[in-house]
């Protein structure tokens, strides 16, 4: 091949760089939501939903929402009372998505926390005094290294913290609240 | 045929006000800038090539050192999770044990762990932990 002809391809490249895209997908004339739109009656691209639409699901009530109460402040105990469903759910999201720094018993020893030198996870069981809403706020917005789990619906969230406390509660009964035969092992265990 | 795409809210060119002067830039003046760029560029790394080169053979290779190969230095320190049993899963099983049995966590406290069926059962029924604030109490100060 002439070196002329070769030439003659490189500068033909070179050109084709100047030209626009060449996919139409790629540039696409569309409407943005506050973009002027005279096609719609009103002139604005976001259309109005049709007279009579409602929404598919009731509101969220903000305190469930973000676990803070009128005042700012989280609340102390969670709006609705756990039941042995909505732990069962905590327990499997906990598992899933805390105990791999937390612990399995939520007491900060897991293999991922041996691997951390700075800052390893707390112990949950050392917080018993935090308020729930607390608790839900920091699996909402992340704390420290422990990133958001803002993936997590609502319910999964409030169902972790229900977990959490269920946790806290069983590292931590004093004796006179288990079974007497347990109690009696117990007393015989060490001696 | 007309080269202009009919868009909306694109208006007559009356609307974008007066035209812009012209530039007038010398094409020969920008080539002769990015050659002389070029060059200059050129110049310096071939300098701090001989520069570096002159100091390799004075000082001779350098050791590798000891640091490579270890445990990472950061804001997690990073180990392999990989070979012989760990010590992490060991502690799982020792847990997940703990778990769900009855034991002693302070027995000078008189303080035991229960399986966790049954706090979860006692959480059902409204129990909460000791310490934990009950209904109406004062939240702490500050936010996560």
């Amino acid at each position: 091949m002439s070196r002329r002809p070769s030439a003659a391809a490189i500068l033909a490249l070179l050109a084709l760089t100047g030209c626009p895209r060449l996919d139409p997908m790629q540039r696409q004339l569309k409407y943005k939501a506050y973009q002027e739109n005279r096609l719609a009656p009103d002139g604005l691209a976001m259309l109005q939903p049709p007279a009579g639409t409602v929404p598919y699901g009731p509101p969220l009530d903000p305190v469930v929402a973000t676990g803070l109460g009128p005042d700012g402040k989280p609340v102390a105990v969670m709006p609705f009372a756990p039941d042995a469903r909505m732990l069962a759910r905590g327990r499997v999201r906990f598992d899933t998505n805390c105990a791999a720094c937390h612990g399995v018993l939520g007491d900060g020893e897991s293999q991922v926390a041996l691997n951390m030198s700075l800052r390893r996870p707390p112990s949950l069981h050392l917080y018993r005094e935090l308020p729930d809403g607390y608790i839900f706020q920091i699996i909402t917005m992340g704390f420290g290294l422990m990133p958001s789990y803002r993936h997590l619906t609502v319910d999964d969230r409030w169902a972790v913290v229900a977990y959490v406390r269920a946790l806290q509660l069983s590292q931590h009964v004093t004796v006179g609240r288990v079974p007497p035969e347990v109690r009696r092992r117990l007393e015989q265990e060490g001696r | 045929m007309s080269t202009n795409t009919e868009r909306p809210g694109a208006g007559s060119a009356e609307e974008h006000g007066p035209r812009s002067e012209e530039d007038r830039i010398s094409t020969l003046a920008v080539v002769a800038v990015g050659l002389g760029a070029l060059l200059v560029f050129t110049l310096a790394s071939l300098t701090a090539a001989s520069y570096l080169h002159r100091r390799y053979v004075e000082r001779g290779p350098i050791a590798i050192p000891p640091e490579v190969g270890a445990s990472k230095i950061g804001l997690v320190e990073q180990q392999l999770f990989s070979g012989g049993p760990l010590r992490g899963e060991r502690d799982r099983a020792r847990r997940l044990e703990r778990l769900g049995s009855y034991g002693w966590v302070d027995r000078g406290a008189g303080v035991v762990h229960v399986p966790i069926e049954e706090a979860m059962a006692l959480v059902a029924r409204g129990a909460r932990p000791e310490g934990a604030p009950a209904a109406g109490a004062a939240p702490p100060e500050g936010q996560p």
